[in-house]
């Protein structure tokens, strides 16, 4: 199982999301890349990435992922959306302990740069890409 | 922790004119917008409370004419209207969901000129709150909980499609809601059905959203009650009873602004956009199903039994099988008309506008506060049903 985060994880979601028919269905109409970064790591990881904030980006189009960029420094990274969390509220949304909406209106999961409208049209896929990472698994 | 918001004072019950000088005074407001639509404008009560405003001393600017469903750029149409150098210390909306949403989108340009509209988010803090102009709500629909809520609802049209754009800021709830039962009350009665059909929505969502809690539960339960017992008074003319609902509306608003919606407005929304169905009409429709639908879990079921004993034990209703039943009752004795080919929908073409909505729902932001998720295949199944 691919450890959280790393570019091995990034690409075993990217995969899983191709084999997930829920979320084919539910991101059709998405076509934007996201980047995901993630801040406040425990002090292993801040050691492994030399106390940067790590991030990929996952190219996700009409319920298709089609690739994966990871970055070491994701403050090198763009994306028309930018969501943003701390390593333990990844943690809790990736295993389900918290919704992503609900952790985007609780702030824990923050918008940096794309437009909210355009995220809570797509709920359920969000839901779908949350059990999606529930699959890969954390290390 | 959820975070809990509401607005700073709810007058119920009360003569709106008296209400509207009295709030001047206490709080100087001495330049005022008043926003409403072009119907409303030509009521005798409205020109009331515009005689108020005058003799309460304050400079007064009107706008008058808010689309329903109003325009994403409602409120630089609004503020364009005004004076350059103008500053104001009080905004009334009169109206409903749609006035009082286009009121808010003013409020947001006037003090946030540099933000767009579709980037207001909960999230994103305004920095608004408690600057003047106060945002002062005077709903005359008994069912949107546009007054105490942090929503707003605007249409973009663009030369490929129209589209809702929903969005939401705490900032922007109203800080004082007055609720005259005297302006609904005047609606015409299949109006005031759909009204406090949508605000019986918005309590039996907020009361099994995925956000409820302790507080949403309470408001909810009681306005469930409230509606059931009262709404078919309210459509006879008895203002006693239209006061209560109207409470009752702004209490659901509070409840589902804190709690959540979830699948009945996730498909009332398109459903009814592409039936072109008054929204609070779908929302009836659609509403015993889902409550049907709701109850293959055990905790929401519990809640919906709640509200059944309390109908049942308290106020004596005959036993039904389930809350849906109580509903369907409350339907026949308002004359309510329930299912879609009731209002002239052909099936061949309901079949069509089914397929279309089947995706739309899973894109309803509602949905995302239901706790119940249907597949694909259940939710075609219920959407049979409605018809």
């Amino acid at each position: 199982m691919p450890s959280f985060p790393s570019k091995e994880w990034a690409e075993a979601y990217c995969r899983e999301l191709n084999n997930n028919p829920n979320y084919a269905r539910s991101g059709k109409g998405w076509v934007w890349p996201i980047l995901f970064k993630v801040t406040k790591l425990p002090k292993d990881l801040e050691e492994k990435f030399g106390g940067k904030k790590p991030g990929f980006i996952l190219k996700l189009n009409n319920g298709k992922c089609e690739g994966v960029e990871w970055y070491d420094d994701s403050s090198e990274a763009d994306a028309p959306f930018i969501l943003t969390a701390s390593f333990d509220d990844w943690l809790e949304i990736i295993t389900g302990k918290i919704n992503p909406l609900t952790a985007i209106m609780r702030r824990k999961l923050v918008v940096e740069k794309g437009n909210y409208a355009t995220i809570m049209r797509y709920p359920i896929a969000a839901l779908e890409m949350v059990k999606t990472a529930q699959k890969v698994g954390l290390e | 922790m959820p975070i809990i918001v509401l607005p700073r004072k709810i007058y119920w019950n009360e003569n709106v004119e008296d209400i509207v000088k009295s709030i001047i005074d206490e709080y100087g407001l001495k330049t005022i917008l008043v926003v409403t639509d072009e119907t409303l404008s030509k009521l005798e009560w409205f020109n009331n409370i515009i005689n108020a405003i005058k003799d309460a001393g304050a400079h007064l600017y009107t706008y008058e004419k808010v689309p329903p469903e109003p325009p994403i750029d409602i409120g630089e149409k609004i503020v364009s209207t005004l004076p350059g150098d103008t500053s104001l210390d009080g905004i009334f909306a009169v109206g409903g969901g749609s006035v009082i949403d286009a009121a808010k989108s003013a409020l947001i340009k006037l003090l946030r000129p540099d933000v767009n509209i579709e980037d207001v988010a909960p999230f994103n803090p305004l920095g608004i709150e408690m600057k003047k102009p106060l945002l002062i709500a005077i709903p005359t629909t008994a069912g949107t909980g546009s007054d105490v809520s942090y929503g707003i609802v605007l249409t973009k049209e663009t030369p490929e499609k129209r589209e809702k754009i929903d969005v939401a800021s705490y900032e922007v709830i109203p800080y004082i809601s007055i609720l005259d039962p005297r302006l609904p009350g005047g609606a015409p009665r299949r109006l005031i059905i759909g009204a406090g059909l949508d605000a019986l929505g918005h309590a039996l969502e907020a009361l099994t959203a995925n956000q409820s809690n302790p507080m949403t539960d309470a408001l909810a339960e009681k306005t469930i009650e409230e509606i059931m017992l009262r709404l078919p008074k309210a459509i006879e003319g008895d203002l006693e009873a239209m006061a209560r609902v109207h409470l009752a509306a702004t209490m659901a608003g509070i409840a589902f602004t804190n709690g959540g919606l979830g699948l009945i407005h996730a498909i009332a929304h398109p459903l009814g956009a592409n039936l072109k169905i008054h929204h609070g009409t779908m929302v009836g429709i659609v509403t015993p199903h889902v409550v049907e639908f709701n109850s293959k879990d055990p905790t929401l079921k519990e809640k919906y039994n709640r509200v059944k004993m309390i109908l049942e034990n308290i106020h004596g209703w005959p036993k039904r099988e389930s809350l849906a039943d109580h509903i369907r009752a409350l339907y026949e004795k308002i004359g309510f008309p329930s299912r879609i080919r009731d209002y002239g929908i052909d099936q061949e073409a309901y079949k069509d506008v089914k397929g279309k909505v089947l995706e739309e729902v899973f894109h309803d932001p509602s949905i995302a506060f239901a706790t119940v998720l249907p597949t694909f295949e259940e939710l075609e199944a219920l959407l049979d049903r409605l018809y």
